[in-house]
């Protein structure tokens, strides 16, 4: 095919944009059942970079923007790369944490992240992001991937059912990446990331076990989403062996909470930001990890986060 | 056949254009036969393939949106490696 490696750059490129362009008028059955082929055939490894530059094209704009419907599609993306791997899965018959590793470096999981490089970078391309920290207004179209993102993790929270914890492991995922992407320079606007997966973190109840003898300490920064917090504790207490699901997403929980926390509390303004981001941070450190290697994670941005704090 | 005349693809995709929705049953014959043209080292050739194809996607967009997934399965299929030669 096209897209296929054995193909120059270029050819890849042209294909991917004139196929994007009838990707864009799809109908959503229509573009979910094409992208489950899509991110089939993604599978194999010398696929990723004319498949991902297929989708960044179907979701590109003019000037550095995106199109309107980009949080549809990127919702569309997810839904198609969770099909495959789920199926994936049961064909090969993976359990447990072997799963966590194979499902975060298959080349599918891989072909999506590339997918969200090509957009932040389409993005950063189109002004100067410098001191996006503090000129927020110069990156309107940064504000669009933020609001994205956050959409995708919103998403994962339906009321009355139970959270897709693979569907979550993904967005946070992303938002990681986002918040990691050229050290946080690209960044509209701190806050509201914090809050999404501060709310991500009560809302999903990942942690459920040890939750009810703490005070939450970053509830202060979102009283508007008290409601998700009460329906994250009367969820089901989780069972006694965790599903491969919920590893990949306590393993993305801990991700982006270090990532959020190791990019913004350097350069929050206020002592009292910085002390609720540690809050969230030791919070989540606090919990009885099955992963231990996670918490190395946590650690290494704990490094860079308490010097500036102690020091202050 | 009628493909075996069109060695030109800013002609595919003017007869696209005129003929619409009638063209639908050999466009996966004018696909393939599209792509064969590709030789990386004419470029003109490919400026005028590629071209030809976006014209092609867009004067039948509406036809073509309905078998999408076909169509993309069918162009991975085509041109594997394997398959290719």
């Amino acid at each position: 095919m096209l897209l296929h490696e054995e193909h120059k750059p270029y050819i890849r490129q042209f294909a991917s944009e004139s196929f994007a362009f009838l990707m864009r008028k799809a109908k959503p059955e229509q573009l979910a059942a094409t992208l489950r082929l899509v991110f089939a055939d993604a599978q194999e490894q010398t696929t990723t970079d004319g498949i991902s530059a297929l989708l960044f094209e179907t979701v590109k704009g003019v000037q550095g923007g995106f199109h309107s419907r980009m949080d549809l599609f990127v919702g569309e993306y997810i839904a198609a790369l969770l099909h495959v791997l789920k199926q994936s899965s049961t064909e090969t018959l993976i359990t447990g944490t072997d799963l966590v590793s194979v499902a975060w470096s298959s080349s599918a999981a891989d072909t999506l992240e590339q997918v969200y490089i090509r957009i932040f970078h389409w993005s950063k391309g189109s002004h100067s992001t410098l001191n996006a920290l503090t000129v927020p207004r110069a990156a309107p179209n940064n504000q669009v991937i933020e609001e994205m993102l956050v959409k995708q993790l919103d998403a994962c929270f339906v009321e009355n059912v139970a959270v897709d914890s693979g569907r979550l492991a993904l967005a946070l995922r992303h938002t990681a990446l986002w918040v990691l992407a050229h050290r946080g320079t690209l960044i509209f606007d701190s806050g509201r990331l914090t809050d999404a997966v501060a709310s991500a973190y009560k809302r999903s109840a990942l942690f459920a076990a040890a939750e009810s003898d703490e005070q939450p300490i970053e509830q202060k920064q979102t009283p508007g989403k008290k409601k998700g917090g009460k329906a994250a504790t009367h969820a089901p207490a989780p069972a006694p062996v965790a599903s491969p699901e919920t590893l990949l997403a306590q393993r993305a929980l801990i991700d982006a909470v270090g990532a959020v926390v190791a990019t913004f509390a350097p350069s929050s303004a206020t002592a009292e930001k910085r002390r609720s981001l540690l809050g969230l941070a030791l919070q989540t450190a606090s919990k009885p990890e099955p992963l231990a290697i996670a918490t190395l994670s946590l650690s290494d941005s704990f490094a860079t986060v308490e010097a500036p704090i102690l020091h202050k | 056949m009628l493909t075996d005349h069109l060695t030109h693809p800013s002609l595919v995709s003017a007869l696209a254009r005129d003929l619409r929705q009638e063209i639908q049953p050999c466009f996966s014959q004018l696909f393939g036969m599209l792509v064969n043209l590709i030789d990386p080292a004419d470029v003109e050739g490919l400026e005028s393939v590629f071209s030809c194809l976006s014209f092609l996607f867009k004067y039948l967009a509406r036809i073509l949106v309905g078998s999408l997934a076909e169509l993309f399965q069918y162009n991975m299929t085509l041109f594997y490696p394997s398959t290719l030669n």
